[in-house]
């Protein structure tokens, strides 16, 4: 029950941000970049969700950060996941590499991912192929555990041995056999990766870290965190904070609810 | 290999990888004096003459590694130079006033957020699709959702600028005094960045804690449990929370990574001087060392509490001994 | 049924056990059962091949039916109190203190995180509130019993055989002197060897105890020297009870007689065995599903004597002669 209903609730918020994201030009009613005289503007009529202190919409700029804050998501969490899909595998099937995998993996994950991140992006001033690189790299680790994790517990089942002695190769046997099986943990594992991956996102540009005068979400926050306390524009701090709350909850509910569905003794 | 034994190798590579990474990082990029001007400090000429000789900054790559790590390792605690911000204060004391801070801020969360999703959970498996398991499940994931920060910052705005109860900034305010006035007004500021980083791990907490005891709830050694007509709270704790908790230790031996990236810019929402608020402050100022030196330590905790958060687990668990 | 005149030690009335699948199906595992055991020291071995519901009957016993299974309808008495509605704490007292159960795979019954000892302690304490010293001293007087020697009372399951769990297992059973002891397979996951002494330990402990004694099997060659009578169930209905003896040497119900055909001897060397008990020892692994209340003989597709009217109506067990045999079958009704 738990899992459905949520999984519906997830995907509609999800396809909800990237329609948003698609035909957000069509939608927003002004230009994200435009400044206009009206600034520090509580929510009204012409301004739905008020002004910042230069009079952008902050509206219009919310709907166009979600392009930005979805392909990051995405095509990171996409690399992280083939990655980690691949070394899970291959870690999960050849018992001697297995050691060296893993333990590889769980030393990335003991790295702090922003700090790490920040120091990159600082000192080469990021560009977003290069955070997108990064989160790679911090990302796939979890994926390639789990991978890992169930490619054992499917190891060892008849079927496979059965394959073996039939004289499958062991390349088929992975690709057309074991990656099917582990694909629902890892997607599930995958839509997590995304929502992180938002999150860790909207952190870094909140910080500072890239351009901060590109307009995205965390970008946003780091203005409003100079100004909006001060002027009292409280939507400023809101609209923006919400809606990467909103995106990577949608994502959340999904990667949860598969991660429960593909785990058959998890019940609610 | 023997558990504990393989931890700690793991523990000692990622605590070389991160030497290795605090050096390289920030040399590639090119320029040594530009560097040290770029970032804003005002150093005399014969100041960053001194600091280039001190630390080779003109001199090939490899003479500065060996210079680095001779200063890392050799030098207690480790000299990561002097701050270009703070000239000429070492930053190595500049954070080791800051470190008690922030262990204070994620010692405390932690323990918080620990607690309550053990509480939490516990009821849940009692209590199968309950109220309580119900709110717990998807206030959790929102929690896990949610940027930290932002927490932070609308709780600065609704208690300390709205209701302005709570203060703003600050880890102590500035007339505090000693004693009980010192304490009391370190409470009264750490409550806001603390409930904001609780609220973080418990999210990440609670959904691992109730993965495991699903796991575990489904055994047939609970059923068993059941069927010899134990009571409910002595199967709920002894049984199910104690076998989870396993899973769980050692996961969050991983999360800590995550607690310390999640502290970061909640110290520096919430003006906390804690060591992330000057590995935040280096970056504005591109203070090199200072960056240097913040994500060594930042990374030697978190590597530290993994370690204790084993030798948890090898008290808890019999199969690993 | 039995006629006696006292209120027999367990009844059970009309049990039905469902477990429901996806869209709403469900399976019967336990169709419409009745079975008593009269008294103290009466052993029943109850023979099916898995899938015929004896496990969900033993669980159905304890009142310990777990999601998705349910019990449907039905009574389960104990000396004339219905446990299927009684209060948590009375469950509780009956659970263990009157009836207890020993399952196949040790493994799965024993806490991972707690020792042999503390297993019998932990029972010890929370039925009957013995102080913790004397739990522990009764704990090992316990141990030693099934052979298990102090020093390994501290042991963990990791650290136990098979063999050794399951004794530990058996110790716990016997803690609080239950007086009916379901043992559910309790020696299928072990080798041969091992399964005779838990065999033999069980059998000195229910003699010397005077217990009444459930054993769910698949194999029948176990039961003899075990257990004095016999009941065989079938897609959740027993369909032929009687004295051990008897019903091996002349076993009515089309079924039985066809376990007992495909027992080609019952060997007692062990090395003989080792893989081919299991064959010969009647046990089918797959097991169609079981529709409840209808209208037929279950058996029909593959019996031998199979006539009209076993295809339009459901035998109903009864007794034959004069004896203490029961048969559900058209052949004899």
């Amino acid at each position: 029950m738990f899992r459905t209903k949520s999984a519906k609730l997830g995907s509609a918020i999800v396809i909800g941000f990237v329609v948003l994201a698609l035909f957000g030009p069509l939608v927003y009613p002004y230009s994200p970049t435009a400044t206009s005289r009206f600034h520090n503007q509580p929510p009204n009529y012409t301004h739905l969700l008020g002004t910042d202190n230069l009079g952008h919409d902050v509206l219009s700029q919310t709907i166009f950060g979600a392009r930005p804050s979805i392909a990051i998501g995405v095509g990171a969490a996409v690399g992280a996941a083939i990655i980690g899909m691949l070394v899970g595998v291959f870690a999960g099937y050849y018992e001697k590499l297995e050691s060296f995998f893993t333990g590889f993996a769980d030393t990335i994950m003991t790295l702090p991912a922003l700090p790490l991140l920040i120091l990159v992006g600082t000192v080469y001033i990021a560009n977003d192929v290069l955070i997108v690189g990064l989160l790679i790299l911090v990302l796939w680790p979890p994926i390639a555990r789990a991978s890992r994790s169930q490619i054992l517990s499917v190891k060892s089942l008849p079927y496979i041995e059965a394959a073996k002695a039939g004289g499958m190769k062991d390349r088929e046997i992975i690709f057309k056999i074991l990656v099917p099986e582990i694909a629902p943990i890892a997607i599930a594992y995958f839509v997590l990766a995304v929502a992180g991956a938002i999150v860790v996102v909207a952190g870094l540009d909140f910080l500072g870290v890239g351009n901060p005068n590109n307009i995205n979400w965390g970008s946003m926050l780091y203005w409003a965190q100079q100004f909006a306390f001060y002027l009292g524009d409280w939507w400023w701090i809101l609209a923006p904070g919400l809606a990467i709350t909103l995106l990577a909850t949608g994502f959340a509910l999904i990667g949860f609810s598969v991660e429960e569905a593909t785990n058959p003794r998890l019940r609610m | 290999m023997n558990f504990i034994k393989r931890r700690i190798l793991t523990s000692i590579i990622a605590f070389l990888a991160v030497v290795q990474l605090d050096f390289f990082i920030p040399r590639l990029v090119p320029g040594t004096a530009a560097q040290i001007l770029a970032s804003g400090a005002t150093l005399s000429p014969s100041e960053v003459i001194a600091l280039t000789n001190r630390f080779g900054l003109n001199k090939p790559l490899i003479v500065q590694y060996s210079i680095y790590l001779k200063d890392v390792f050799t030098s207690w605690p480790p000299n990561f130079g002097n701050s270009y911000q703070y000239w000429p204060e070492p930053v190595t004391t500049l954070i080791m006033q800051r470190l008690p801070w922030t262990i204070l801020l994620i010692v405390t969360s932690l323990i918080l957020a620990s607690t309550i999703s053990f509480v939490l959970a516990g009821i849940s498996a009692v209590r199968r699709g309950g109220p309580i398991e119900m709110t717990s499940i998807y206030s959790s994931i929102f929690l896990w959702a949610i940027p930290a920060f932002w927490v932070g910052m609308i709780l600065i705005w609704v208690f300390a600028v709205w209701l302005g109860w709570l203060p703003v900034f600050g880890n102590v305010g500035f007339n505090s005094g000693t004693g009980l006035n010192y304490i009391s007004s370190v409470i009264i500021h750490a409550i806001l960045p603390v409930v904001t980083l609780t609220l973080s791990i418990f999210g990440v907490n609670y959904i691992l804690l109730r993965g495991a005891a699903q796991q575990v709830l489904q055994s047939d050694f609970v059923i068993a449990a059941k069927v010899r007509g134990l009571k409910s709270s002595v199967i709920a704790f002894g049984y199910i929370l104690r076998n989870s908790l396993l899973p769980l230790v050692s996961l969050l031996g991983f999360s800590l990574a995550s607690i310390i990236s999640a502290a970061i810019p909640i110290e520096s929402v919430f003006g906390y001087s804690g060591v992330g608020d000057l590995f935040l402050d280096g970056i504005g100022h591109r203070d090199i060392p200072v960056l240097e030196g913040c994500f060594f330590y930042l990374t030697i905790v978190v590597i530290a509490f993994a370690l204790i958060g084993d030798f948890l687990l090898l008290r808890l668990d019999p199969r690993l001994r | 049924m039995y006629t006696g005149t006292s209120t027999p030690l367990l009844r059970v009335s009309n049990l039905n056990v469902e477990y429901s699948v996806r869209n709403h199906h469900s399976i019967t595992a336990v169709d419409n059962l009745s079975l008593e055991i009269p008294s103290s020291g009466y052993t029943l071995g109850l023979v099916g091949e898995s899938g015929s519901g004896k496990s969900s009957l033993g669980m159905g016993i304890m009142n310990s039916i777990e999601p998705p299974g349910r019990i449907s309808s039905g009574s389960v008495e104990y000396n004339g109190q219905e446990i299927l509605k009684i209060p948590p704490e009375k469950l509780r007292a009956y659970r263990w203190e009157e009836v207890s159960m020993i399952y196949q795979s040790a493994m799965n019954s024993l806490n991972p995180v707690k020792t042999a000892a503390d297993h019998i302690v932990e029972v010890l304490v929370q039925h009957r509130k013995t102080p913790k010293p004397e739990a522990r001293k009764e704990a090992l007087k316990l141990l030693s019993q099934v052979g298990i020697k102090p020093e390994r009372a501290n042991n963990f399951q990791h650290q136990l055989s098979g063999g050794m769990r399951q004794r530990v297992v058996i110790a716990m059973a016997l803690a609080l002197s239950p007086k009916l002891l379901i043992a559910d397979e309790p020696t299928s996951a072990l080798d041969v060897v091992v399964q005779r002494q838990i065999l033999s330990l069980l059998k000195k402990n229910v003699r010397e105890r005077n217990l009444s004694l459930l054993f769910i099997t698949h194999e029948i060659a176990i039961l003899r020297g075990l257990v004095d009578h016999i009941a065989v169930m079938y897609k959740g209905a027993i369909v032929e009870r009687g004295p051990l003896q008897k019903v091996l040497d002349e076993p009515l119900h089309p079924y039985t007689e066809m376990l007992l055909d495909s027992l080609l001897t019952i060997d007692e060397d062990p090395k003989n065995n080792v893989a081919t008990s299991t064959e010969k020892s009647a046990s089918v692994r797959d097991s169609p599903r079981i529709e409840a209340g209808t209208n037929y003989c279950k058996y029909v597709g593959l019996c031998k004597y199979a006539f009209e009217r076993c295809k339009v109506e459901k035998p109903v067990l009864q007794k034959i002669g004069q004896g203490d045999r029961l048969v559900a079958c058209h052949k004899y009704a």
